[in-house]
């Protein structure tokens, strides 16, 4: 097999990767933080994605523009979720199973919202044009998009960790997420920050969703494709654990390209056997310490 | 000096340690329970005291040291297959099946003891043996009259013995309490205290507590282990450890000792 | 919480219950339309399936988002040994049955390394999986063609009859669920979903008794899809959807789970309300989901519950109402 297509996998792999990541990293925010398993994560990536087509393609925003505003009406959408659905069921006795449920319906409405709005039709949008080609890098060429991707997906991993480690309202989610009522007696505006990082963190699910609109053609049931991906990204790195989600994707991104490569009719089965053998040999996720889950 | 036909400890720790990040809750700990002996361990909050028990009854995986059981080493176990060989426990935050009856919950112990509880199809109240067993039990701490209540709806008191009672069910050699009768009025304390020597009595069990009141401490324990800041500080019979200088300082005050 | 709880004695409450739904059931067909046979068969069949799935989820406390694995696994045993001639119905139904309890013998072990949501995600996982494989191995399952006009054994031909087998069929399969809910096996699940922390202090090896309930549900969950197959004459890939299993678990909580009857109620209702709003729009999921939604915020104890809840409410004239109704 010659270097040159599997240098494009790879490159494939990683762009996939870090669309993956900023989703599962959203996950694992509101995880950590919130406490919640958000299963309509992959909703709100579905949302940027048809968000980006409306403004992009239909209105004629410009791309940037468009990806901008795209991740914000996420994580709009997000924020009124917590604050008017989620907020409510707080503290209930068997709270895991409800927000299961709760946010199972979000998939679901949203989903037939996205459907009432723009059909069922497979949409796209293309790339900008200064990206459109692709950049040569010695023998491997690369398209110049997927480069982008990658960029914004690290910048972001960077960028989040510096928040979270570095800031002010970092420190208070630390403290949040370590115990909710001593943070609020030390002062902590707890349902807000609550509301921002559920925000924060579906915007970035919108964004994924949005930048991965010109290489994935958008349509509606990507949600739950991308909730279960997601899924296995942060059962591999670890639920809750920032960098376990990058381990994660990375290695679901790239099984993924080199899979299809090999076997293409069964190249998702591959990322379900990663999972397996994480479970297997380290149920508590790659990047958690051993025993932390039991 | 020492009786030379002592019989073999029940339980046995042997320089048991467990540290949770630096924090060492438990270090270098080493004691032996005769059979029979009923004792108390003491010691200030944050002392150790349930992580210790914890460590015995396979909560917890030691970080060093061992644990014996009638001999056997048992440290790293599970707690199913603690139990199992005799150890019975009750928790200092009650713990039952809140939302099932109060017959229930010492039945379903009973049960398991039998190991009958892999059975599919028969009634587990058709088990008349299991079921008159569970009342015997549930009439030992006084909760009989309230077998059809669902536990989660009793008093404090009652549930707290509830949980003993779960425990009994187990038919163990080596009975563990942690706080039995913390949050409980002075009567109800001075009532569960004595069905809790009572039954002492009557099972010959070995039994083994944690307790802050340092009345009911002292007023029934044949010996006395004092834990501070995960170390074994003494250990001696109540006379002995009232007058211990170290235990004095560390945690008991002066009000004990006339 | 639960005043209804599974394991409570037989009261005459439950024998009524038992009386009411088999006279109902077996009444749909006098109706006369074919219509109201058809949905009473689904309802039947989905109502063991969530009677199953409630094992897992309202005895044990093991929230699965995966069940639509084993129901369309047994839909694939019908089907397939049936069209492909290798075995006749009477071998294949209970064949189902085999081939969920393997299944679940298979994923159960990595599903219940962890517990709460991990556990709840690795079901759903797993179980689209199991969707995904059907749906591409066109050589054996015919991929998203699915199987059509699978032979059906003469003494079943018609609808009516297979209704009624159906109808037995589901209320042995009741009649056994109860009595495992009750049994000595049913109160350690139970102890379980309470506290299963406390349940290894007895002497329980709580994670071999989780695998054994998901067995068990894989095993009713494959005989209600096999039985489905059996109706339909056809399968689809679709029955391994992981809507499939949201749908079940809906059914479930609209019922309420912690009464015995109430998942074949949430069943009837769902299959109801599906039925009507088909005839009107193709956004059935919008209402799916806006039920579940009213439900988890408004009646977390699903409708037998709450209404448990209003009459004891009303026989204490609101002496205990405030416990009572805390969901």
């Amino acid at each position: 097999m010659d270097g040159n297509l599997l240098a494009a996998q790879f490159i494939g792999g990683l762009t996939s990767a870090m669309s993956l990541f900023l989703v599962a990293s959203g996950l694992t925010l509101i995880f950590g933080v919130v406490n919640v398993f958000n299963f309509a994560h992959g909703s709100f990536y579905l949302l940027g994605a048809y968000f980006a087509y409306q403004a992009v393609a239909v209105s004629g925003v410009g791309f940037w523009a468009g990806v901008l505003l795209a991740s914000l009406g996420a994580g709009a959408a997000g924020v009124l979720m917590e604050y008017f659905f989620l907020r409510r069921i707080y503290g209930r006795a068997g709270e895991a199973g409800f927000q299961i449920l709760l946010t199972y319906s979000f998939i679901l409405i949203l989903d037939d919202v996205v459907k009432m709005i723009w059909g069922t039709d497979y949409k796209s949008i293309s790339k900008p044009v200064a990206l459109a080609g692709s950049f040569s890098l010695g023998e491997v060429t690369m398209p110049r998009y997927d480069l982008v991707v990658i960029v914004i997906g690290l910048a972001v991993a960077f960028g989040m960790w510096a928040a979270i480690r570095k800031t002010r309202f970092g420190r208070n989610l630390r403290a949040i997420s370590s115990n909710r009522e001593m943070a609020s007696s030390l002062g902590v505006n707890v349902p807000l920050a609550l509301s921002l990082v559920f925000g924060l963190a579906t915007a970035l699910g919108g964004l994924s969703g949005a930048i991965s609109a010109p290489v994935r053609t958008v349509t509606p049931g990507a949600g739950i494709e991308v909730i279960i991906g997601s899924l296995i990204v942060v059962v591999i790195g670890g639920l809750g654990n920032f960098w376990g989600a990058l381990v994660g994707a990375l290695v679901i991104g790239e099984v993924t390209a080199f899979g299809i490569l090999f076997l293409p009719q069964w190249a998702i089965l591959f990322s379900y056997a990663v999972m397996a053998l994480v479970l297997i040999f380290r149920p508590e996720g790659l990047l958690m310490k051993r025993g932390a889950v039991r | 000096m020492e009786n030379t036909r002592k019989p073999p400890p029940v339980l046995e720790v042997r320089h048991l340690s467990k540290a949770f990040g630096g924090l060492k809750v438990t270090h270098d700990v080493s004691f032996a329970i005769p059979p029979g002996e009923l004792s108390a361990i003491i010691g200030p909050n944050g002392a150790g005291k349930t992580t210790l028990f914890n460590l015995i009854t396979g909560k917890l995986v030691p970080d060093g040291g061992e644990v014996l059981f009638k001999g056997e080493r048992i440290e790293g176990q599970s707690p199913a297959d603690i139990s199992r060989k005799g150890i019975g426990r009750s928790f200092q935050i009650t713990s039952i099946f809140k939302e099932r009856t109060v017959l229930e919950n010492v039945l379903v112990s009973v049960l398991s003891r039998e190991k009958k509880t892999a059975r599919l199809f028969r009634r587990a109240t058709a088990h008349g043996d299991a079921v008159r067993e569970a009342m015997e039990i549930l009439a030992t701490l006084s909760l009989e009259g309230k077998a059809g209540e669902t536990a989660g709806s009793l008093p404090h008191g009652d549930q707290k013995r509830l949980d003993i009672a779960v425990a009994l069910a187990l038919n163990p050699e080596l009975v563990m309490l942690d706080e039995p009768v913390a949050g409980m009025s002075p009567e109800e304390r001075a009532i569960t205290v004595d069905l809790i020597r009572k039954i002492w009595k009557e099972k010959a069990l070995t039994l083994l507590f944690i307790e802050h009141d340092m009345d009911v401490v002292f007023g029934i324990s044949e010996w006395i282990r004092v834990l501070n800041q995960g170390v074994l500080l003494a250990e001696g019979t109540p006379a002995e450890i009232s007058r211990n200088r170290e235990v004095i300082t560390a945690y008991l005050g002066e009000e004990i000792v006339e | 919480m639960r005043d209804d709880k599974p394991g409570a004695k037989y009261g005459r409450d439950e024998w009524a219950q038992w009386g009411v739904a088999l006279v109902v059931f077996a009444a749909v067909p006098l109706l006369g339309k074919k219509h109201f046979v058809n949905m009473g068969n689904e309802i039947l069949v989905m109502g063991l399936f969530a009677m199953g799935f409630n094992l897992l989820y309202g005895v044990t406390g093991m929230l699965s988002f995966g069940q639509a694995a084993y129901y369309g696994v047994g839909a694939y045993t019908v089907g397939l040994l049936l069209s492909k001639g290798v075995a006749p119905f009477w071998v294949a139904l209970p064949a189902t049955m085999a081939v969920g309890g393997a299944l679940a013998l298979v994923l159960g072990p990595l599903c219940i390394r962890l517990s709460g949501v991990y556990f709840t995600m690795l079901t759903l996982a797993f179980a689209e999986m199991v969707w995904g494989i059907v749906f591409k191995w066109y050589d054996f399952t015919g991929g998203d063609n699915g199987i059509q006009g699978i032979p059906m054994p003469e003494a079943l031909h018609s609808p009516l009859r297979y209704y009624y087998f159906t109808l037995a069929v589901v209320f042995v399969s009741f009649w056994l669920i109860r009595r495992i809910v009750d049994s000595p096996f049913g109160a350690v699940l139970q102890s379980i979903r309470e506290n299963p922390e406390r349940t290894g202090f007895i002497g329980v090896k709580v994670r071999r008794y989780q695998l054994a309930a998901m067995v068990l549900s894989g095993v009713f969950a494959a005989l209600a899809g096999g039985l489905f197959a059996g109706y339909q004459h056809s399968i689809h890939p679709d029955m391994l959807h992981w809507t499939k299993s949201g749908e079940v678990i809906l059914m479930s909580i609209l019922g309420g789970v912690s009464s015995f009857f109430g998942p074949l109620m949430g069943a009837g209702i769902i299959v109801f309300i599906e039925d009507m709003i088909g005839k009107y729009t193709e956004f059935w999921e919008i209402w799916i989901g806006g039920i579940m939604l009213a439900i988890v915020i408004f009646f977390p104890r699903g409708l037998i519950g709450t209404f448990d809840t209003w009459i004891t409410r009303w026989r204490n004239h609101g002496k205990h109402a405030e416990t009572a109704a805390r969901p």
